[in-house]
């Protein structure tokens, strides 16, 4: 399994935040993000996967989107972040943070343990 | 809508066999014409972009079509405006060649159990699909021949009673009767046009709503009165 084949369950709960993150950066439209994620690390998005989050952070008022003419292509539908998605983002990346604090410490060999294990028989 | 453009022309990098599931799924969400073309540009252009079909990107069309969950807005009054319109015609359709060979032979028209049978069954039909058509049409798609077999075979029976059961009850002057189908199959035209010309069509973003047009199909039992009425003032003289 290469490093950017995740679990899919694992990134049913990530991808919200990661998607927020790289709006962050600016207005972009949706196979860039999927772009700027793989190139990040987090693997190849489908499409099937990536719209339907988009569309339920614009019911959610986290995006607002507008539609820009594409150079002989098709165009684009543009998405940004609004001050409610900054906000989410921000929201995200702290528990995100305890989340992974507290599961790297479950994770961690005994002996890397901050807090003292209790006894086993 | 016969005057809006093919959901397929408007997606060049798409699979036609793809776009025609997804819109229809959408359709029978009853998502409305315009976001169904935004939901399309968006699958068209990250296909244009990523140079994957559109079964390798978004997988099955009528699950990425569910997964979208886009906001239903049923057009109940344009369902209804339309099957008014085809009963309308459809009373016009059954009087007009009737009253035109009564026309032709003179006499009265008689207005027979078998004629008020018909009228009552279709009717019934029509009532019934109205307040139907959503679960309806969801069958017809999943299952197309018996479906076209069985409105066939309805169809054939409803018109039984009309030519078997020919004991009158009640007669007028073949010209009310002329006058009557007219202002039936013009009134069911207009309803029709009105319901049908509104229409929902897909599309792309920032594109201009096409103005409202008559569709060519609520002439089509017009013709058929004049044909069928035209055949029963020969077959009469």
């Amino acid at each position: 399994m290469s490093e950017n084949a995740w679990p899919a369950e694992w990134l049913r709960g990530v991808l919200e935040p990661c998607v927020l993150r790289v709006l962050a950066d600016g207005p972009t439209y949706g196979y860039a993000i999927a772009e700027r994620l793989a190139d990040l690390g987090l693997g190849r998005l489908k499409g099937g996967t990536l719209y339907p989050l988009l569309g339920r952070m614009e019911s959610s008022g986290y995006v607002t989107v507008e539609w820009r003419a594409g150079a002989g292509g098709p165009g684009r539908k543009f998405y940004e972040l609004t001050e409610a998605g900054r906000t989410a983002l921000a929201d995200a990346t702290a528990r995100w943070e305890q989340f992974t604090t507290t599961t790297r410490s479950i994770l961690a060999p005994a002996a890397d343990r901050p807090d003292p294990t209790p006894e086993v028989l | 809508m016969a005057h809006a453009p093919d959901p397929t022309s408007l997606a060049p990098h798409l699979d036609a066999a793809w776009v025609d599931d997804f819109v229809v799924r959408l359709r029978l969400r009853d998502v409305p014409g315009d976001r169904i073309g935004d939901a399309l540009a968006e699958v068209d252009a990250h296909c244009a972009d990523s140079g994957e079909t559109a079964l390798e990107a978004f997988g099955d069309p009528t699950g990425y079509a569910d997964s979208l969950d886009l906001p239903s807005e049923p057009d109940e009054a344009g369902v209804r405006r339309t099957l008014v319109g085809s009963g309308l015609q459809i009373a016009g359709l059954l009087l007009a060649p009737q009253a035109v060979g009564t026309l032709a032979t003179g006499g009265r028209l008689p207005i027979t159990a078998g004629a008020v049978t018909t009228l009552a069954v279709t009717l019934a039909v029509l009532a019934a699909v109205a307040t139907w058509h959503d679960q309806l049409l969801r069958h017809v798609l999943a299952r197309p021949w018996p479906w076209s077999i069985g409105a066939g075979l309805l169809a054939s029976a409803s018109v039984l009673p009309m030519l078997l059961w020919e004991s009158p009850v009640a007669d007028v002057d073949p010209w009310v009767g002329i006058i009557a189908a007219v202002a039936l199959l013009a009134a069911g035209v207009v309803v029709q046009a009105r319901a049908l010309g509104a229409g929902d069509p897909v599309l792309l973003p920032g594109a201009e709503r096409p103005a409202p047009r008559v569709d060519a199909v609520v002439w089509m039992m017009p013709a058929a009165a004049v044909v069928l009425s035209a055949f029963a003032w020969f077959v009469a003289r």
